[in-house]
C-alpha cells in the first residue's frame, strides 16, 4: 500500500465521521461533535497534491478525491503521469486498486494492517478511523479553543496510546498528536491554510511529521461539500472508462 | 614417578574410576563439538550457498524504514569495485520488493525476489526443486511460486498473477506476469511467501531499469564458519571502497535467528561442560581423599624420614598426573574414534521432529561429526587442568598430616 | 667417645593437653647423648621414653625446654628445618610399619638416599652393600609383604643408616619380633655399633636389648630416675 493512499484514507477517514467513546463527558463530546461538523460533509470532492519528505528527498503525487458517506470513496491519481488513473476504492469495508496496466486487485485485511505510509498511521487504522468508538475522550480549555485528549479502551483494537487535539474556538482543527501505547510521540498533524467554505472552516494544508522528520504536506484544492454523488459512480467500471479514455 | 604408578595399579578399581571421571568429560566433550560443528557447517553452508552468500551489499537503512530493504537506485558504482576485488569468487545483483499477489479476486502478501537465473544456478539448487514447469530465464518473462502459494491461490503454469508493490520507494508499481512454474520449498512459509522472477521483471514492478536491494557475494577461500576473520577481512576491504550509502553486512548478520540460535550454542556447551567438568572433578577428588586416607601411615613414615611436604604433594599430584593423562589421552582417543567411525558410515540419519526441525533450520538431517585439534586441545586440556586443581585438595591435606599423629593413624 | 654431646636436653617437658586434662609426659628431662653410645631408655608404660624419643628425633616439640642437636637448638627450627634435619642427621627404626609398601627391600633401604638427593647409581649401590653388611641383600627385589617381620626390620636398620646419621633413633624395635628375630636384629645393631661407630638411643622395655646396651637411662613418672653407664655383653 502506498503512503498516497493512506493520507487520502486518513484524510477520509477523518471526514467519514467521529465515533464518540460512550462513557466521555457531555461537553467533551459535544466539542467533539462541532469538530466533526465542522470538518465532514455528506459528500467531498476535492484535488489533494501530496507531498511526501522522506530521508530529504521528496515524492509528489496529486490525486482526485469523491467521497460519500461513510462506506464510498474513490480516490483517483492524477500525477505523476505514470500512475494516471490508477486509484482506490472503497466499498464499506473492502478496498481495491486498479492500475489500467493490470486491472483490480482486491487487498487482502492483512494489508491494512502494515505500517507503509512512511510518515502516517496504519491503513489498517485508516481505513477503520482513527477518531472511533475505540476512545474516551475528554477536554479543557485553552487560550485560543479546546484541547481534546482521546484514550482508548482497554480492549480496543488500536496501536495508539493517546491522541491530542487541539481545536480552535470555532471548531477547526489545528492539531492532532499522535501517541504510541508506551506514550511515546508517534507523528503530528498541523492543520493550516483555513478558508471558508459555504457555512464552514476548512484547513486545507496538513501537515503530518513523524519522530525521524519524514513529513508529508497534503494541500487540498477546491474542496466541495455535500454535493449530489451518485453512488453507482463509486465502481471498478469508473477506472476502467478512465483507463480507456486515456 | 614409579612409586605413584605402583600406588596406582594398588587399588585399579578405584584408578579405573579416576580415569573415567576424567576420560568421560573430555570425550563427551568432543563428541558435542563434534556435532555442533556439523551443524554450524550445515547452516553455514544452507545459509550461505545461495540465499544470503558470504555477505551482502545493501544501501543504508534510513532511521523509521519499515521492514522492506532500502532500494539501491543503481548498484552499478559497488559492481565495478566488486570485479576488481580477486578476492570476491562470486556476485550476482538481487531485488527483493514486498508485493501484494492477486490471482481474480484472491490475494496475498508475498515478497518478490528478483534474480539472475543464470548467475544464481550454479550455486541454488532452486532449479532441481521445481516440481512443475520450468525454472526462470533471463530471456523470458515469468515468475515461479511454491507450491503452497499455487495453493492458496489456485493457481497454475500458465495462468497469470498480478504483483502489486508495497515497497515505500516502488509506490503503485503493479505488473502482470506468467506462472512459468511451481517449486517445492522445503519449508511452507517459504513456500507460501516466496515469488521468484528474474531481475527485469522485479524491476518493472519497481519501475526502474537499475534498481536493486542487495548484491550478494561468495569469497574465495572460505571453507566454513571457521573462515570469518577472511570475511571480516574482505568485508573491512569494501567498506574502505564502497561509498558511504552502502552497508556490507555478512552471513551471520543477516541471519539473526541462526545468530540468536548461534549465541545460545556456545553458552549451553559451556554449561554442560562445567557440569561434566565438576563431576569429574568431584569424582577425582573424591577418590584421590580416600587414597591419601588409606596411606595415612605411609605418609607419616615418609615424613618422619624428612621428606618435605612440598615433596609429598608432589607425590600425590604425581599420582593425579598419571591418571590424569591416562584419562586425557583415552578420552580424546575414545572421541576422535567415535567421530571417525560415524563419519565412515556417512553419519547418522535423523528422523521425526528432529528431523523436521532441522530441515526448518536449512540444516540436512543427517547427523555428522567433525572437529578440529584446537577443540581436542581445548577439551582435553581444560578437564586435565580441572583435575589436577581437584587434585590439590587431598594432596594439600596429605602434607598437612603430622607425622607421628599420622603414624599411629588405624584404618 | 668424644666428649660434646651429639644431643642434649635442657630440661625437657612435654606435656599432652586435651579438652579434658593435661598429662605430663615429661618433666624435666636433662641428658646428654655422645657419638657412638648404644643407649637405651626404659621405663613403664607411660614413663615417657617414646615422647623423649620423638622429640629427639623433632618429630613433636617440647612444651617447655629444648634440644640441641650437634650445638643447633631444635626449637628455634621450623618443621621443614626439622625435617631436614631428620633427614640428614637423623635415622629412624619404629616399632612396626617401616617400610613403604610400594617400594622394594633395595628401594626402601635408597629412599632416604634419594630424599637426600643423592644420584641413583651411588644410592643403589650404597643400598646394596649396607643390605649385603646386614645380611639381606637376596630379598633385594621384595616387596615387604613378601618378607618376614624380622627381616622388615632389618631392611629398616639398612635405611635407617644407609644415610651415615649422627644418631639412629629405635622405638621399640623388637616389639614386634619373636626371640629369635629380636637376638639377630639386635646383634645387628650392635654391630653396626661397634664396627662402624654407628650411634643409637632406643626406646624399649625389651629385656635381651636392654642387656647389650652400655648405657641405660631410666624414666620414671616423665623424670630420669637412672642414668647407668656400664659395659655391655
Amino acid at each position: 500500500m502506498t503512503r498516497t493512499v493512506l493520507l487520502v484514507l486518513l484524510f477520509t477517514s477523518l471526514i467519514s465521521g467521529v465515533a464518540l467513546a460512550q462513557d466521555a463527558s457531555p461537553s467533551a463530546q459535544e466539542i467533539l461533535d462541532r469538530v466533526n461538523e465542522t470538518w465532514q460533509g455528506d459528500s467531498f470532492h476535492g484535488i489533494i497534491g501530496l507531498d511526501i519528505i522522506l530521508s530529504g528527498q521528496t515524492k509528489s503525487h496529486k490525486l482526485e478525491v469523491w467521497t460519500l458517506g461513510e462506506e464510498l470513496a474513490l480516490i483517483r491519481i492524477l500525477e505523476p503521469e505514470i500512475d494516471l488513473n490508477s486509484g482506490y476504492l472503497q466499498l464499506g469495508d473492502e478496498l481495491w486498486f486498479y492500475s489500467p496496466d493490470v486491472g483490480s486487485i482486491k487487498l487482502p485485511s492483512i494489508a491494512l494492517g502494515d505500517a507503509v505510509f512512511g510518515a502516517g498511521p496504519s491503513l489498517e487504522d485508516l481505513s477503520r478511523g482513527t477518531l472511533s468508538d475505540d476512545y474516551d475522550v475528554a477536554a479543557e480549555n485553552t487560550e485560543t479553543g479546546f484541547f481534546l485528549t482521546l484514550i482508548p479502551h482497554p480492549d480496543a483494537p488500536v496501536v495508539y496510546g493517546k491522541l491530542e487535539i487541539w481545536v480552535t474556538s470555532d471548531f477547526v482543527m489545528e492539531r492532532l498528536q499522535y501517541f504510541d501505547q508506551r506514550g511515546e510521540k508517534l507523528q503530528t498533524a498541523v492543520f493550516s491554510d483555513v478558508i471558508v467554505v459555504g457555512d464552514r472552516k476548512f484547513a486545507t494544508t496538513i501537515v503530518i511529521e513523524d519522530a525521524f522528520g519524514d513529513r508529508t504536506i497534503q494541500r487540498i484544492e477546491a474542496p466541495q461539500f455535500d454535493l449530489v454523488l451518485d453512488a453507482m459512480f463509486f465502481r471498478l467500471e469508473t477506472f476502467e472508462a478512465w483507463g480507456e479514455g486515456s | 614417578m614409579k612409586a605413584a604408578i605402583r600406588h596406582l595399579m594398588r587399588n585399579r578399581r578405584r584408578s579405573i574410576l579416576t580415569l573415567c571421571a576424567v576420560l568421560i568429560p573430555i570425550y563427551f566433550l568432543i563428541l558435542m563439538f563434534g556435532f555442533t560443528n556439523s551443524v554450524i557447517q550445515d547452516m553455514f553452508e544452507s545459509a550461505t550457498r545461495f540465499d544470503t552468500g558470504h555477505m551482502q551489499i545493501r544501501a543504508v537503512e534510513p532511521p523509521g524504514s519499515g521492514s522492506a530493504l532500502p532500494l539501491i537506485n543503481d548498484p552499478s558504482d559497488a559492481l565495478d569495485i566488486l570485479a576488481e576485488m580477486e578476492a570476491i569468487e562470486w556476485f550476482t545483483v538481487r531485488l527483493d520488493l514486498p508485493a501484494l499477489a492477486s490471482v481474480d479476486d484472491r490475494t496475498r502478501t508475498v515478497f518478490l525476489r528478483g534474480v539472475v537465473p543464470e548467475e544464481i544456478d550454479p550455486v541454488s539448487n532452486m532449479a532441481d526443486r521445481m516440481v512443475e514447469g520450468d525454472f526462470l530465464s533471463s530471456e523470458r518473462d515469468g515468475v515461479i511460486v511454491g507450491e503452497e502459494l499455487a495453493d492458496l491461490l489456485e493457481l497454475g503454469v500458465g495462468d497469470d498473477m498480478v504483483l502489486l508493490s508495497a515497497h515505500p520507494d516502488a509506490s503503485l508499481g503493479a505488473i502482470r506476469a506468467p506462472i512459468v512454474g511451481i517449486f517445492n520449498a522445503h519449508e511452507a512459509a517459504i513456500g507460501r511467501m516466496i515469488v521468484y522472477s528474474n531481475l527485469g521483471t522485479a524491476r518493472r514492478l519497481a519501475r526502474s531499469e537499475t534498481a536493486a536491494t542487495a548484491i550478494v557475494l561468495r569469497l574465495n577461500g572460505v571453507r566454513g564458519s571457521q573462515d570469518t576473520h577472511v570475511m571480516e577481512a574482505t568485508a573491512d576491504a569494501l567498506r574502505a571502497q564502497l561509498p558511504d550509502s552502502y552497508v556490507v553486512q555478512g552471513w551471520l548478520e543477516l541471519l539473526p535467528i541462526l545468530s540468536g540460535y548461534l549465541d545460545v550454542l556456545v553458552p549451553m556447551l559451556v554449561i554442560m561442560a562445567v557440569v561434566f567438568f565438576g563431576l569429574g572433578a568431584l569424582v577425582v577428588v573424591n577418590t584421590l581423599y580416600l587414597s591419601v586416607m588409606e596411606r595415612t601411615r605411609e605418609i607419616g613414615l615418609i615424613l618422619s624420614l624428612g621428606s618435605s611436604r612440598i615433596r609429598v604433594m608432589g607425590m600425590i599430584l604425581a599420582e593425579a598426573g598419571l591418571i590424569t593423562a591416562a584419562g586425557a589421552f583415552y578420552g580424546v582417543v575414545l572421541g576422535i574414534g567415535i567421530i571417525l567411525i560415524i563419519e565412515a558410515f556417512g553419519g547418522i540419519p535423523l528422523w521425526g521432529q528432529m528431523a523436521a526441525y532441522m530441515r526448518e533450520m536449512g540444516i540436512t538431517p543427517v547427523l555428522h561429526m567433525s572437529i578440529t585439534a584446537w577443540q581436542v586441545l581445548l577439551s582435553a586440556g581444560a578437564m586435565s587442568i580441572v583435575a589436577m586443581m581437584a587434585a590439590w585438595f587431598p594432596a594439600w591435606k596429605a602434607s598437612r598430616l603430622e607425622p607421628m599423629e599420622a603414624m599411629r593413624h588405624v584404618e | 667417645m668424644s666428649n660434646n654431646p651429639l644431643i642434649q636436653t635442657v630440661d625437657l617437658k612435654k606435656t599432652y593437653v586435651t579438652e579434658a586434662l593435661e598429662t605430663p609426659a615429661l618433666r624435666g628431662v636433662n641428658v646428654e647423648l655422645h657419638k657412638g653410645e648404644f643407649t637405651a631408655v626404659a621405663g613403664p608404660s607411660g614413663s615417657g621414653k617414646s615422647t623423649l624419643l620423638h622429640l629427639l628425633g623433632g618429630l613433636d616439640r617440647p612444651s617447655e625446654g629444648d634440644i640441641l642437636l650437634e650445638g643447633t637448638a631444635m626449637s628455634q627450627l621450623s618443621k621443614d628445618q626439622l625435617a631436614k634435619l631428620r633427614l640428614t642427621n637423623i635415622g629412624f627404626v619404629f616399632q612396626a610399619y617401616n617400610l613403604i609398601p610400594v617400594l622394594t627391600v633395595l628401594e626402601n633401604t635408597a629412599f632416604v638416599l634419594e630424599l637426600q638427593g643423592v644420584v641413583k647409581s651411588e644410592r643403589i649401590k650404597r643400598a646394596r652393600k649396607i643390605l649385603n653388611e646386614l645380611g639381606i641383600e637376596e630379598y633385594a627385589d621384595q616387596y615387604p609383604n613378601r618378607i618376614s617381620g624380622g627381616q622388615q626390620q632389618r631392611v629398616a636398620v639398612a635405611r635407617a643408616v644407609v644415610g651415615e646419621p649422627s644418631i639412629v633413633l629405635a622405638d621399640e624395635p623388637t616389639a614386634n619380633l619373636d626371640t629369635a628375630m629380636s637376638m639377630e636384629l639386635i646383634d645387628l645393631m650392635k654391630r653396626l655399633n661397634s664396627d662402624k661407630g654407628a650411634t643409637f638411643f632406643f626406646a624399649t622395655h625389651d629385656s635381651r636389648l636392654l642387656d647389650r646396651v652400655n648405657r641405660l637411662i631410666t624414666l620414671v613418672d616423665g623424670e630420669v630416675a637412672d642414668d647407668d653407664v656400664r659395659t655391655a655383653s
